[in-house]
């Protein structure tokens, strides 16, 4: 897999949650789309929502079992959940085994 | 993408005997498909049971047991974390490794699945969740302190994760049931349960289908405005 699929997969999530809460932007969200904090598009609820449909759309459909809500993401400098392509490229460093 | 059981689907841990089989019976029959769970198998078989080993206290084996039941029925209405040990010994007697086992089992445990379960029931914005704790909770008693002290935390988890899964339509309560005739409290010496039978508003026994009514009670679709509760059996 590589970092477009995963950025896709990550806006497809974005999407959907924000179509299911009745959000305006759902359409407007991209690969650069600004997620959580100030000017993000989601609130905290929307990012656990997000990150959960992400982890299951990972292990349902790639057989990619991992956590992405764990110690190692919450002590990097800069948050992994800014954007789709931040998550995408953590998700592809802890499938490399190196999310540190 | 799996398409969603008719039926309303409800997982029952430590399903295998005790508490947990009266719950799968009970839900059975009230037109339910029961998923059960034990760490060994069960020679419950009736329509609408399934059964699944899976040992809550790894964390792998219950994102195993979730998966499945996404993928079997596509739907998880409830989850009774009915799973735990109980061991009753005074504290300065209490080996580490029986304290380690009682706060996996009762604590870890219930947390990975309710983890889990939310997980499944986000997707239909709506699910319940029952906890069972303890009667040893409120009335502190003596001998029982770690297993209360587990109990507590469920307690706690309950409180907070109802507030944490409110939004997602997900309501998170507990029971805390009067020492109900099982395996559990067969050990228990008869005059350590007089003793606490005799501090109850109700002077007897819990039973299994005392604990089935207030579950019933509690994953009732109409039960939509009750949340981070625990539920007291027996009038501690």
């Amino acid at each position: 897999m590589d970092k477009a699929q995963l950025v896709e997969i990550v806006v497809a999530a974005v999407r959907d949650y924000a179509a299911a809460a009745g959000g305006g932007q759902a359409s407007e969200v991209s690969g650069s789309t600004v997620l959580f904090g100030p000017r993000g598009v989601l609130d905290s609820i929307g990012l656990v929502s997000v990150l959960v449909a992400v982890e299951q759309e990972l292990g349902e459909t790639h057989g990619l079992a991992i956590s992405l809500m764990d110690d190692r993401a919450m002590s990097r400098e800069r948050s992994p959940f800014r954007t789709p392509e931040s998550l995408a490229d953590y998700v592809l460093d802890l499938a490399r085994g190196s999310g540190s | 993408m799996t398409a969603s059981a008719a039926k309303p689907v409800i997982l029952v841990t430590g399903a295998r005997k005790g508490i947990g089989r009266s719950l799968a019976e009970r839900f059975t029959g009230r037109g339910f498909e029961v998923v059960g769970c034990s760490r060994g198998e069960s020679d419950l078989v009736t329509a609408g049971y399934t059964h699944i080993r899976a040992d809550v206290t790894e964390e792998m084996e219950v994102v195993a047991l979730i998966s499945e039941i996404g993928r079997r029925f596509g739907r998880l209405d409830a989850a009774v974390n009915n799973a735990g040990v109980a061991s009753m010994n005074h504290a300065l007697l209490t080996p580490g490794s029986t304290a380690d086992r009682i706060i996996r089992t009762n604590f870890l445990g219930t947390f990975l699945v309710c983890r889990e379960a939310a997980k499944l029931m986000m997707k239909a914005r709506r699910g319940r969740i029952v906890n069972i704790s303890t009667v040893a909770v409120p009335l502190a008693l003596e001998g029982e302190a770690v297993y209360a002290a587990s109990k507590s935390a469920v307690e706690t988890l309950t409180r907070i994760l109802a507030r944490e899964l409110g939004s997602l339509g997900i309501t998170v309560n507990a029971i805390g049931p009067a020492p109900v005739e099982t395996d559990l409290v067969a050990s228990v010496p008869k005059e350590k349960i007089d003793a606490l039978v005799s501090r109850l508003a109700l002077k007897r026994l819990g039973t299994a289908e005392d604990v089935g009514r207030a579950v019933e009670f509690l994953v009732s679709p109409e039960t939509d405005y009750l949340t981070g509760q625990t539920l007291y059996l027996g009038g501690p």
